[in-house]
């Protein structure tokens, strides 16, 4: 186990390693030079090769990427070329925003997709199941942005209960903190719920069929220790979408913080783009990566843990 | 005779047709054991002998439901008993164990866990106290070393091994009838043998009544006091096991014993019934076997014979041998 373990890691770090050459070759592939940007129209050629030596953006490609992946395993991310500020920081500012929304979301779409999923398959055809169903098409047609703006409208205009944006950190208090994070999870939620509470319906329903669950009944086992034997069977392939789910709510929660005017990653991410800031950008990138790699190795192996065929062949 | 300890009487059970109508594949099946009475219940698939079991344990899936009759254990109506009584009486007073031992055990969890999980659904026992029972259950079934064992995984047992441990889930709780669902046939010929003889041993041991569904006459007939041959949703045939085998008075029962070549006999060509089971809702008015019957006479096409008691045996034919 604790070889296999160590091997995903390493073939995640291998992962990783593609994965920063790919964003630094795409970071670079866009046409203006982060130069002209910092130093403004009216700089010369001279300065602007001045700014590129002094930056390294005038050694070849690779050397470029060589250097930066020495800085970035010894925990350095560069300074950005706009601001000056230290990109690690920076990036450590703003993550604890971005995180808190996305773990909320990930809470409420675990416990309500599973939940719902459970609960639906129990009685398929039934009218919890069709509900549930026409629920999660709407679910997963409703844009984020749009759920969050209605919430904004109705939740926080009209019946004044909470802000309508802005961020509180915990430190301010758990109901200031909560009272901020509420309506951003919950819109960045919606569609995940959808997405696992149908996974997860759609498994157990299968394996609420097998064999093993017939013969949980004929031994008089109770219902709920049958939908326990269905369910350990029917969970792996909702962790491996919890995870990418986990890994994607990164991405969305950009645009989530944005409508809630949230001061997360989103905002750097922005600056970093539209200034052309390749090394705020790549550190970025390369975190919401690191953690799309880490949350698929998690799922592998709490799905290792559910099965033991597959801890037997490791 | 001693008050049965499972009584089925005129026991219907249906599906559901797409068009509303109710399609019926048991159609009236009488049958009684007797505490400790061992009986074979036999006939090719749709003769209804599973869907009649899973009846008595009252785990038919929908669409199938049963339509009518009665089934008395110890005199209680399993057909109107509620789901919380069953679920005490299954496991504790009932048990079944199933064709595929590959997919009856849960994957997922160790023997012990699921042999543990039925003990305490039945006994308030202590998690200690239960994985002694469950040791007990496993070695009783023959697997050595029972009590290293527990800590297996399904997948880390042979066929055999598997059917052995859902028969220690089975008996785990000191039933008072086993059913087995032709438990040998997903099984190598060696593997059955054992299996069969296991069941044999346990039915002496501790005084189970066995109810052992195959379609192999032969192999039933080795086990069991008496045989019932069901077709077409119907007992044809019921009789003591050395009566059934020396002299079946059912052509289809005839038929049947000629399907399995004997050891030591002449070797000729292999006996096969013509023809197929009756389809469900097509089935003919008279006799279900009358139109692969080679004594068909003038009636059996369109009247169905009585079943009527003959000494020990009943039979349910227009023309017995």
């Amino acid at each position: 186990m604790l070889r296999l373990v160590a091997g995903r890691i390493v073939s995640s770090i291998g992962t990783l390693f593609f994965v920063g050459l790919a964003l630094f070759a795409l970071t670079r592939s866009g046409p203006g030079s982060p130069a002209r940007i910092v130093l403004g129209a009216d700089a010369n050629a001279e300065q602007i090769a001045q700014f590129e030596q002094a930056h390294g953006l005038d050694q070849p490609f690779l050397a470029q990427y060589a250097t930066w992946l020495r800085d970035v395993l010894r925990g350095d991310f560069g300074k950005s070329f706009v601001t000056g500020r230290d990109v690690a920081t920076e990036i450590v500012n703003a993550l604890p925003v971005t995180l808190s929304i996305v773990l909320f979301a990930f809470a409420i779409a675990l416990v309500f997709g599973i939940g719902i999923g459970i609960l639906a398959a129990l009685r398929p055809g039934g009218a919890f199941d069709r509900l549930s169903r026409f629920a999660s098409v709407l679910g997963l047609s409703i844009p984020a942005f749009w759920l969050g703006i209605v919430l904004i409208r109705f939740v926080a205009v009209d019946l004044r209960w909470l802000p309508p944006g802005g961020y509180q950190p915990l430190s301010a208090g758990l109901w200031p903190h909560l009272s901020t994070i509420l309506m951003p999870s919950v819109s960045l939620a919606v569609y995940y719920v959808a997405v696992l509470a149908r996974m997860t319906q759609a498994s157990l329903q299968e394996t609420l069929r097998g064999d093993y669950v017939r013969t949980a009944r004929a031994m008089g086992l109770s219902s709920g220790q049958v939908v326990f034997y269905a369910l350990v069977n029917a969970l792996p392939p909702v962790v491996n979408l919890a995870a990418l789910s986990f890994g994607y709510m990164f991405g969305w929660a950009l645009i989530i913080e944005q409508v809630f005017n949230v001061p997360g990653l989103s905002r750097a991410l922005l600056n970093a783009i539209s200034q052309r800031d390749f090394l705020l950008l790549q550190g970025i990138v390369f975190l919401f990566t690191t953690i799309f790699v880490f949350a698929n190795l998690g799922a592998d192996l709490i799905n290792r843990l559910l099965d033991p065929r597959q801890r037997a062949a490791a | 005779m001693s008050t049965p300890l499972l009584s089925i009487e005129g026991l219907r059970v249906g599906f559901r047709a797409a068009d509303g109508g109710v399609i019926e594949a048991v159609r009236g099946v009488d049958l009684s054991i007797a505490p400790g009475e061992a009986v074979g219940i036999v006939g090719e698939s749709g003769s209804g002998k599973s869907l009649s079991m899973l009846a008595v344990m009252r785990l038919l899936g929908a669409p199938a439901r049963p339509t009518g009759g009665r089934i008395l254990f110890d005199g209680e109506d399993l057909l109107a008993a509620g789901e919380a009584r069953m679920r005490a009486l299954r496991g504790r007073d009932i048990a079944m164990v199933f064709q595929d031992p590959q997919s009856s055990l849960n994957p997922a969890l160790t023997i012990g866990r699921q042999i543990c999980d039925v003990v305490r659904a039945h006994r308030k026992v202590s998690a200690n106290e239960a994985r002694i029972i469950a040791a007990e259950a496993l070695a009783r079934v023959g697997i050595r070393e029972a009590g290293k064992r527990l800590d297996s995984y399904p997948h880390e047992f042979s066929g055999g091994m598997r059917q052995r441990a859902l028969i220690a889930m089975a008996i785990a709780c000191r039933p008072r009838l086993l059913i087995a669902d032709e438990p040998t046939t997903a099984l190598d010929v060696t593997v059955q043998a054992q299996i069969v003889d296991l069941i044999a041993e346990l039915r002496r041991d501790l005084g189970l009544a066995v109810i052992f569904i195959s379609h192999n006459l032969q192999l039933v007939s080795e086990i069991v006091d008496r045989v019932v041959v069901m077709y077409g949703g119907k007992v044809v045939e019921d009789g003591p096991v050395e009566a059934i085998e020396l002299s079946p008075r059912h052509p289809y029962t005839k038929l049947l014993k000629a399907c399995v070549p004997s050891l030591g006999g002449p070797v000729g060509p292999l006996v096969a019934i013509e023809g197929t089971p009756p389809r469900l809702g097509r089935m003919p008015e008279g006799c279900p076997f009358s139109p692969r019957c080679p004594r068909a006479i003038e009636p059996c096409a369109d009247e169905m014979p009585q079943l009527i008691r003959e000494a020990e045996r009943r039979i349910a034919c227009w023309r017995p041998q």
